[in-house]
């Protein structure tokens, strides 16, 4: 039979307290993306600029289960999934750079990227 | 547990927690290393941005200085005195009145219509009319955009043809008045105005002494000034097959100057499966069909030359506008049906790709 002593656990519950800590700060590090990117079916659809987004609004997806995507500043969800598994929603919303979501049945991936290579303007 | 209680009790607690620390500060550190957001400190004068519409299209500007909350008011004023002297709409406008007036009357035109109505008629001139300031009536016929979207019926098309002409407008460069040699013809600067606007615009960011401005009326763009370090404009060419008017395919670095786009996926219908666009050609009164997708055009200093060089272009092909761009010192990009890319000028060696799906053919 194993028993702890107090200071076994104040041992134990340090070391989760610092990992816990250490994972938390690691997370919140990583940089923001600005830049997120809805691709179907491996095609890029749409590249939205999350920093400059005003009001919330939400994006049509028209695919085999189509989606429809949650834009926010700075951060980006499914919302609503006609997907049988709805997998894509417990993504929840990513907003970290390197973060995706994903919808395989529907083929939808949502990448964040940061880009220094700001657009300016586009002309068409 | 004796093990772990005498392992707490000697040193080598000690050793574990303080390496475990370096270790974590060390991960840290790289982490805010790399952390763009904590290192870099931000600029001095944060652009200002401001967006509204006028010429019937959208208003973006961008600009950043001591007085750019004005310069873009004045821009947006000068923009919009341009349009009541362009629009053919606007009853009172220059254009309006010489569209309703009898041949052989001189019209008296403000200085501005008369520059730009100059372009058009020197490129419809270089053109042999595949740009026609006259298009009017038959761009009226189609209506594309507007409420009386349709396809006309041929005989339609051949009743206006006989009044598409630039050769029935005479010029009196002296006093900047126009008059017209037949009746019925009817001018439509619309070809022209996004890039003039963009011109108007870029004058007011060098009078208010602006760092930079950044002009985007409706596809056109009108970049003035230098960004932080000097650094390149980044302008991004839409991608002519997406509905999408924010997806792009390739992007560009621009130091200052002009662009413009034409582009088949701008107004148009489909009818009988068959796919009508906006750019009509002048000669046949119908809807240009050649292998093309979409025109980028720059010019280092006339946007109003940009707007109508990339309608021009469309209309003539490749092949043939490449004397053209020469002749005006003018640039372009050039998308066709399967994605291929042409560049010319500015843009060889410059524009990158950023949609794998195109590739530069040269």
């Amino acid at each position: 039979m194993i028993t702890f002593k107090k200071k076994d656990i104040l041992i134990l519950l340090f070391i989760i307290l610092f990992s816990t800590l250490f994972i938390a700060l690691f997370h919140l590090l990583t940089p923001l993306g600005n830049i997120a990117i809805i691709e179907k079916n491996g095609e890029q659809i749409k590249r939205i600029d999350l920093s400059a987004v005003d009001s919330p609004y939400i994006v049509e997806i028209d695919a085999k289960y189509s989606a429809k995507i949650l834009v926010e500043k700075g951060k980006i969800s499914f919302y609503e999934a006609q997907c049988p598994d709805k997998l894509c929603k417990k993504y929840g919303k990513i907003s970290r750079k390197g973060q995706n979501a994903i919808c395989l049945p529907s083929g939808i991936i949502i990448r964040i990227e940061n880009s220094n290579d700001k657009i300016d303007s586009i002309t068409g | 547990m004796k093990s772990l209680k005498k392992f707490v009790q000697g040193r080598s607690v000690v050793l574990l927690i303080t390496s475990v620390c370096c270790f974590s500060f060390l991960t840290l550190y790289i982490c805010i290393g790399n952390n763009n957001n904590l290192i870099t400190t931000n600029n001095n004068n944060p652009p200002f941005t401001f967006s509204s519409t006028a010429m019937g299209t959208y208003i973006n500007q961008t600009a950043c200085g001591k007085d750019a909350q004005t310069a873009c008011k004045c821009a947006l004023d000068s923009i919009k005195s341009l349009e009541e002297k362009l629009s053919w709409r606007i009853g009172s406008s220059d254009v309006a009145r010489l569209n309703s007036s009898k041949s052989g009357d001189y019209i008296q035109l403000s200085k501005e219509t008369f520059d730009v109505l100059s372009i058009a008629l020197d490129v419809a001139e270089n053109t042999n009319g595949s740009f026609e300031p006259t298009i009017l009536p038959l761009s009226n016929l189609w209506d594309f955009g507007g409420i009386n979207q349709r396809l006309p019926n041929i005989n339609e098309i051949k009743s206006v043809l006989p009044y598409v002409n630039y050769k029935n407008i005479a010029v009196d460069k002296n006093l900047n008045r126009v008059k017209l040699l037949k009746d019925n013809i009817k001018l439509d600067l619309g070809g022209a105005g996004k890039g003039s606007a963009c011109e108007y615009a870029v004058n007011e960011y060098k009078l208010h002494d602006l760092e930079y401005g950044i002009i985007s009326a409706g596809g056109s763009i009108g970049l003035y000034g230098h960004k932080k370090n000097s650094d390149p404009f980044k302008i991004a060419i839409r991608d002519p097959f997406s509905t999408d008017d924010t997806s792009e395919f390739a992007i560009f670095n621009v130091a200052s100057g002009f662009i413009s786009t034409s582009g088949a996926y701008e107004r148009n219908f489909t009818q009988d499966n068959k796919f009508y666009h906006h750019i009509l050609c002048p000669k046949t009164g119908y809807p240009v069909e050649n292998d093309l997708m979409s025109v980028t055009i720059y010019h280092n200093s006339n946007g109003t030359l940009t707007d109508v060089l990339s309608t021009a272009c469309f209309v003539l092909g490749k092949e043939e506008a490449l004397s053209l761009l020469d002749k005006y010192n003018a640039s372009a990009v050039f998308v066709d049906k399967n994605r291929h890319v042409f560049t010319t000028g500015i843009f060889k060696n410059n524009l990158k790709i950023t949609n794998k799906k195109f590739f530069i053919d040269n």
